[in-house]
């Protein structure tokens, strides 16, 4: 099983809400590989509850990971009353498994947006049997286009870039099925948006 | 009878030029996105899996130098293909750009394949074959082109320049396009240079053609992929050296 669909899996079991966001989240609503970014970074949004947070903990722990914040490791067993202050701080940890080189990050907030409203509009797709909770293209966007990181900045534009190109299609190319279909008698419905 | 279409004569819509792609600050970004959500290929319980399998071919660098034979990816196949029919091609863009990082032990993120193909409706159509052969689907905009593929569909898809994509399962789509920028392409297949992605050996333009046409182009996302991978552009331009002599 691939890495994000093992820690997603991982997180549905244990009942844990999330949301998957950034480069990983844009690539789920993607029509093709030509939107597809390689990544080896899943940014995930947790509840921001103690109950939630301690749980992803503790799953990513069972899974290999090493969980951080910042450089600083997360001490094992984790300290009384850290998760409470990562929530009341909307802070950031992540975890890193060294044999397959995946990093997760895990975000209480995402700019822009709260885990409530990204939980709201968020759409679930599969991989499978595993169920993808992903956040709405426009939340995962926005919130990229907020950060003040070359990386995001690419995929904005790449997205907006793939979108256009095929809202926009070249005019000389429906002319020229056009009259091909009517060369040869073809029929065909229109492309469904 | 006659149909809207024998009024037009394509050679009044060459040469197109697409508008710009809208920046996140303008509203039609945000249409664009909207229309996306509502998609059909994004309903509530769509099937992803394929997603994540793109990212299979990271992992099989590792498992390419462990098994004595791997199985040919999508793009391996299309590639050998094209050979085989000895299809005049060039591997471009980010794509291309991506072959000529791996030589420098670097990769880019975005991995879109595009093909350049010279103004030749014969070439064209050669192509199209090769593509079936290697098990590829062919599509225009979104839908797949029609059939039969002749020389009549070939030639006008020439003189239109417009652009047609190859689809596979198992592989990145390939856009096949007779735009490079303003670069010719008979300038840039004799400056051409091979690349061995997935271990086939395939036609590449040079990595200063790919950084000029992507220079031309200027595109938001062309101006933002020249920036962030700057340093590992220069390392592969300073690596590539000038053109050898063509005379």
């Amino acid at each position: 099983m691939r890495p994000q669909h093992e820690v997603l899996r991982a997180l549905g079991t244990a009942r844990v809400r999330h949301v998957l966001v950034g480069i990983a989240g844009a690539n789920c609503w993607a029509l093709d590989g030509s939107l597809v970014a390689s990544h080896n970074a899943h940014e995930i949004v947790v509840e921001p509850t103690v109950e939630a947070l301690t749980a992803t903990w503790l799953t990513l722990r069972e899974l290999g990971f090493t969980l951080r914040e910042g450089t600083a490791r997360i001490p094992d067993p984790i300290p009384a009353r850290y998760a409470a202050e990562v929530v009341a701080g909307l802070r950031s940890t992540s975890a890193y498994r060294m044999r397959d080189r995946t990093l997760v990050e895990l975000h209480t907030t995402i700019p822009g947006y709260t885990f409530d409203e990204l939980w709201r509009e968020h759409r679930v797709f599969r991989a499978g049997d595993v169920e993808l909770h992903v956040a709405r293209l426009r939340h995962i966007l926005s919130s990229m286009h907020q950060r003040d990181r070359g990386f995001d900045h690419l995929a904005v534009a790449t997205w907006s870039q793939g979108m256009h190109d095929l809202f926009v299609p070249d005019p000389a190319i429906a002319l020229i099925l056009a009259e091909h279909r009517r060369r040869h008698g073809i029929v065909r419905e229109p492309a469904p948006d | 009878m006659r149909y809207a279409v024998d009024e037009f004569d394509l050679s009044d819509l060459k040469p197109w030029k697409a508008p710009p792609a809208p920046r996140a600050t303008d509203p039609a970004f945000w249409e664009n996105v909207e229309r996306w959500e509502a998609a059909s290929w994004n309903r509530s319980g769509t099937e992803k899996v394929w997603v994540d399998r793109l990212h299979e071919d990271w992992a099989a660098m590792v498992h390419s130098f462990v098994q004595d034979r791997p199985a040919l990816s999508g793009r391996g196949r299309l590639i050998r293909e094209l050979q085989h029919a000895q299809i005049r091609y060039l591997v471009i863009g980010v794509g291309g750009a991506d072959i000529h990082a791996e030589k420098v032990g670097e990769r880019f993120h975005t991995k879109d394949f595009d093909l350049f193909l010279p103004r030749d409706p014969a070439n064209l159509l050669a192509c199209w074959q090769a593509c079936e052969r290697a098990r590829f689907e062919l599509w225009s905009g979104r839908e797949p082109l029609d059939s039969p593929r002749d020389l009549w569909l070939a030639r006008q898809v020439v003189e239109g320049s417009a652009l047609t994509r190859a689809q596979a399962d198992d592989a990145l789509p390939t856009d096949l396009t007779f735009v490079m920028g303003r670069l010719d392409f008979e300038d840039v297949w004799l400056r051409r240079t091979w690349g061995y992605p997935d271990g086939v050996g395939a036609e590449l333009a040079r990595m200063s053609d790919i950084v000029e046409s992507k220079r031309q182009a200027d595109r938001e996302k062309d101006r933002e992929f020249l920036a962030r991978h700057r340093a590992i552009i220069d390392r592969i331009l300073a690596d590539e050296g000038p053109p050898a002599a063509t005379s």
